[in-house]
């Protein structure tokens, strides 16, 4: 008898320490809505929390709308990180229709981040432009919100969350100073910038360049061929020298454009397509970076000034 | 003879029903529009706060988001360290706008330093960008404050802008700074844009 209590009592610490053992694996699911996201989420959090993307690689963010399997996903998820302030409003609509609205914990990216108008003629009232996910400073100012509130959720690796912050923080840096030493000795704020998208305002900024227009004929829409020749007009008019394109936009527009009005075009990339991977942002925005500094190098040994 | 007069079709009870239906809807959309009108949150400037948002060039905002950024890192740090970071150590991190580079010397020029001060209740730092060029960019101070409440750590931060600074602020409080022409940059965040708010003046 004295024997069968020791067992039950053994037996139970065993059973406790394998149910302890079992909730430190258990790893947070922690969901992403932009790929961006998922990069900066990798590197905070490294092999800590299971990343699961919201919505399947391959799909366009701009016009998207949530599939049978993102609410099985959504209703698996303990943290969801989002921007909030636009391109994934469908993030909501899918929490509640796994009705797990109340139970995943909500990171928005974008809480703390101090945010710049959109460029180009956007009327008297100033509007808020939402990428902020395709900068490096605004990216920073994101990836210690999202290290300090999953601190706040997991407290056990708050330390390690900031750590790997910080050191993120410095690659990102060190590489936007690579670019930015490529301008040495030119002056881009002198350069007449339009994008086709409205996403690159933050990018823009860090390079010292002056978006004069932003043409895009609706956000994430294909043009029609009056509204092309509006960009074509606005172009002409505002005397721009160099466009930046993107790549959703269609070639042959692209070729129109650049043929009609005989302004320098280069894409840019949105960083939300393809595959979600750790290194996703740092491909993408070194893309758009070396792309924007081959442009500045260009127009500056061509001569392109601003039209006096 | 059986005469019979017939009216012509006119449509005019038909198109008496589609006016009156089309009369209804407007009525009924109007009303939900009316009712469900929202006021737009607006967040008060006092006056000694401009917007970073509207008020800043954009040469401005470009260092106004550097700073911002910073002072997050800044925070970061201190959690860890308890040490509020040198302006050396600043630029040995390649922090902007503390570090030199080509793009900064087309931005103003600022010369960065650390100014430490003592607050009663609060660990406190402030680091100040005097501008070689207020016409590119206007003078810059960063400052930061760390108080201890019960168990947690309670951080703030705020970024000031003057067109003349000709010397190191005497005081480090809102009362002081506003006094020589200082006027703090509050920026428009995420969380406010997320539920409509824009800036204003405060009434």
């Amino acid at each position: 008898m004295r024997l069968s209590r020791r067992s039950t009592i053994a037996g139970l610490a065993l059973f406790g320490a394998a149910t302890r053992s079992a909730r430190a694996e258990k790893k947070l699911r922690v969901g992403i809505t932009l790929h961006p996201y998922y990069s900066w989420v990798a590197y905070i959090a490294e092999d800590k929390v299971e990343i699961v993307p919201l919505i399947k690689a391959g799909f366009e963010v701009h016009n998207y709308e949530p599939q049978p399997d993102d609410i099985k996903r959504a209703a698996t998820l303990d943290v969801l990180v989002m921007n909030g302030i636009g391109h994934d409003s469908f993030a909501l609509k899918v929490l509640d229709a796994a009705e797990v609205r109340n139970k995943v914990k909500l990171i928005y990216a974008n809480q703390g981040v101090a945010l710049i108008p959109t460029s180009g003629d956007t009327g008297e009232a100033k509007l808020y432009n939402a990428h902020t996910f395709i900068a490096i400073t605004a990216a920073i100012q994101q990836i210690f919100n999202i290290a300090t509130d999953l601190g706040k959720i997991d407290p056990d690796n708050a330390e390690f969350y900031r750590k790997n912050a910080r050191a993120y923080a410095a690659k990102l840096r060190k590489l936007k100073a690579n670019y930015i030493n490529r301008l040495a000795g030119v002056d881009g704020k002198y350069l007449r910038v339009a994008t086709i998208h409205g996403g690159y305002d933050y990018l823009m900024q860090e390079f010292g360049l002056n978006v004069v227009a932003v043409i895009e004929p609706a956000h994430g829409l294909m043009p029609s061929a009056s509204q092309l020749k509006d960009t074509i007009d606005k172009v002409r008019a505002l005397q721009v020298g160099v466009v930046f394109s993107q790549m959703m936009f269609p070639d042959q527009f692209v070729e129109t454009i650049k043929r009609e009005t005989g302004a320098s075009i280069y894409t840019l990339v949105h960083i939300t397509e393809g595959e979600y991977t750790a290194r996703k942002f740092e491909e993408g925005i070194e893309y758009d970076m070396k792309v924007i500094t081959d442009a500045v190098l260009a127009a500056q040994a061509a001569g392109q000034k601003a039209p006096q | 003879m059986h005469t019979q007069i017939v009216k012509p079709a006119t449509g005019r009870f038909e198109g008496a029903y589609l006016l009156s239906t089309c009369v209804a809807i407007l009525a009924i959309c109007g009303s939900l529009i009316f009712l469900r009108q929202t006021k737009l949150e607006v967040i008060p400037l006092q006056p000694y706060q401009i917007s970073a948002f509207s008020d800043l060039s954009k040469t401005e905002q470009g260092l106004f988001n550097d700073l911002y950024a910073a002072a997050l890192e800044l925070q970061t740090v201190y959690r860890d360290s308890r040490t509020w970071l040198a302006v050396d150590d600043l630029v040995d991190l390649a922090m902007p706008p503390f570090t030199q580079t080509a793009l900064s010397q087309k931005q103003g020029g600022h010369q960065w330093s650390a100014l430490p001060f003592n607050t009663a209740d609060a660990s406190s730092m402030a680091y100040l960008g005097k501008s070689a060029r207020t016409a590119e960019a206007r003078s810059f101070l960063l400052v930061m404050t760390q108080r201890k409440q019960r168990d947690a750590q309670e951080f703030g931060f705020t970024i000031w802008v003057n067109a003349d600074a000709a010397a190191p602020p005497k005081a480090i409080d809102p009362a002081a700074l506003s006094d020589t022409g200082w006027r703090e940059a509050v920026a428009l965040k995420g969380e406010e844009a997320q539920r409509g708010a824009t800036q204003g003046k405060a009434q």
